[in-house]
């Protein structure tokens, strides 16, 4: 293997600086569980590997109206807060069914995103938070993008080659709404998803009315996508099954399956219905239980 | 040709140096330059669990972590773990013959050493879902997850 610079970098400005001298040479390393296999397996060439593990300020998750969780907060931590798991439930669901608890404790919420990989498990449920994704560079300080936005194509990001992300913000939710991740996966853990549905649903005071809804969908296209032709069709009517189906139609219409090993494309077509119904009925529970 | 790195970690309480090449795995460095071969080496891709340490008291995946990232920090191999709890899990496991062909074996007691230090009296689901990580093909967990709930009852009536 060629040479290859290794940085273990502690600050900020530190790795500001070094992305700056490096550009698309330099590869961001936190925990390593996705990075060092792509460098290894060659499907990455990385000049110089930054180890950005050691910025404790970016770890960490803080509650204001919403929530913002530091790039480099790990699953395991996202998965067992309790307020994250009060108010943003699907990303709990999503960050404690990615990996085992071994890849938990240093994968990144940050490197799950930036990794822009097909499968990502936390951005369907990050997308229906209406989430924002804040980068900073030495060039241009700081700038915050909506993660729909950023989330260009399969692997691809807007991310510039001197930029590092540093949080993710998510906004207060409506109230009288509920939210969740169904991942329907071969075995109940270690998988990735065959198909997720994530899912935020708001009702109206009467509580029989959708107020709004978001819905992501990872598995059933080259990238994660909002259904917002389904969002549409459901504002501000009862949730009736003949509405439903038409939402679940309009998600399917959207939706580009394909055969690989997990599953087949005819399973996911079939199984993605029954899953974004689930979604919608626990939701409904939780804001009927609450 | 990439020369070799120097790295300082404390390893089972004691502080150690070691060399490493590129992105060398913390497995590859603690069984082939510290020999510690209690760490054993299964997948090669944080799927198994069977390299199984505590960086920090944190279970990892040492096949899949750079050691590099390891300088400065504490890592516990299933060598190093020889206290009380530790060596409750052990015993239980082989008085539940949770034990078969055994390679699992060191990534699980590790696994389940981290669990009972942080949470006292972990639920059978609990304890499910942390061994979802780690890969047995003989015994079927069940006499695994017994020989758990088992020292927590050990607990609870000790104390």
């Amino acid at each position: 293997m060629a040479h290859m610079d290794f940085h273990s970098l502690t600050s900020l400005d530190e790795t500001l600086e070094k992305l700056a001298a490096y550009g698309s040479d330099a590869t961001l390393v936190a925990g390593g569980t996705s990075a060092r296999y792509l460098i290894m397996s060659g499907q990455v060439e990385a000049k110089a590997v930054l180890h950005i593990e050691r910025l404790a300020e970016f770890a960490g998750i803080t509650l204001n109206g919403g929530a913002r969780l530091g790039a480099l907060t790990n699953m395991r931590d996202i998965a067992e807060d309790t307020a994250i798991i009060a108010r943003f439930a699907s990303l709990a669901t999503a960050a404690g069914k990615c990996g085992g608890w071994q890849t938990q404790s240093i994968a990144t919420i940050g490197g799950n995103v930036c990794g822009a990989s097909p499968s990502a498990d936390l951005i369907a449920p990050l997308l229906v938070q209406d989430a924002e994704i804040e980068l900073h560079s030495q060039a241009r300080g700081s700038r915050t993008v909506a993660l729909t936005d950023f989330l260009v194509a399969a692997y691809k990001t807007d991310r510039a080659a001197d930029e590092m992300a540093t949080a993710f913000h998510l906004p207060a939710q409506p109230g009288e709404s509920a939210d969740t991740y169904i991942k329907i996966q071969r075995r109940s853990a270690m998988e990735r998803p065959i198909i997720g549905v994530a899912l935020r649903l708001a009702l109206d005071e009467s509580g029989e009315n959708i107020r709004e809804v978001r819905i992501a969908v990872c598995g059933a296209g080259p990238m994660p996508f909002r259904a917002s032709e389904a969002e549409t069709l459901l504002a501000g009517q009862a949730p009736t099954d003949e509405a439903v189906r038409a939402a679940s139609d309009a998600i399917i219409k959207r939706s580009t399956f394909r055969d690989d090993a997990r599953a087949s494309a005819s399973y996911r077509a079939a199984v993605l219905p029954r899953a974004f119904a689930h979604a919608l009925s626990l939701c409904r529970a939780t804001i009927a239980g609450a | 040709m990439q020369t070799p790195h120097p790295v300082t970690a404390t390893i089972n309480g004691r502080e150690e140096t070691f060399e490493v090449i590129g992105l060398e795995s913390l497995m590859d460095a603690l069984r082939n330059r510290l020999h510690l071969s209690g760490t054993k080496e299964g997948c090669r891709e944080g799927e198994c669990g069977a390299c199984t340490v505590l960086l920090d008291g944190k279970p990892i995946n040492a096949c899949i972590f750079i050691a590099r990232a390891a300088e400065g920090r504490e890592i516990e191999t299933i060598e190093g773990l020889q206290d009380d709890l530790s060596s409750r899990i052990k015993q239980a496991i082989v008085e539940t013959s949770g034990v078969q062909c055994g390679y699992c074996t060191p990534g699980i007691v590790v696994m389940l050493s981290g669990l009972l230090r942080r949470v006292e009296a972990p639920n059978e689901a609990l304890i499910r879902e942390a061994l979802s990580g780690n890969i047995c093909r003989c015994t079927g967990y069940a006499q695994i997850v017994d020989a758990v709930l088992d020292v927590v009852e050990q607990k609870a009536a000790a104390s």
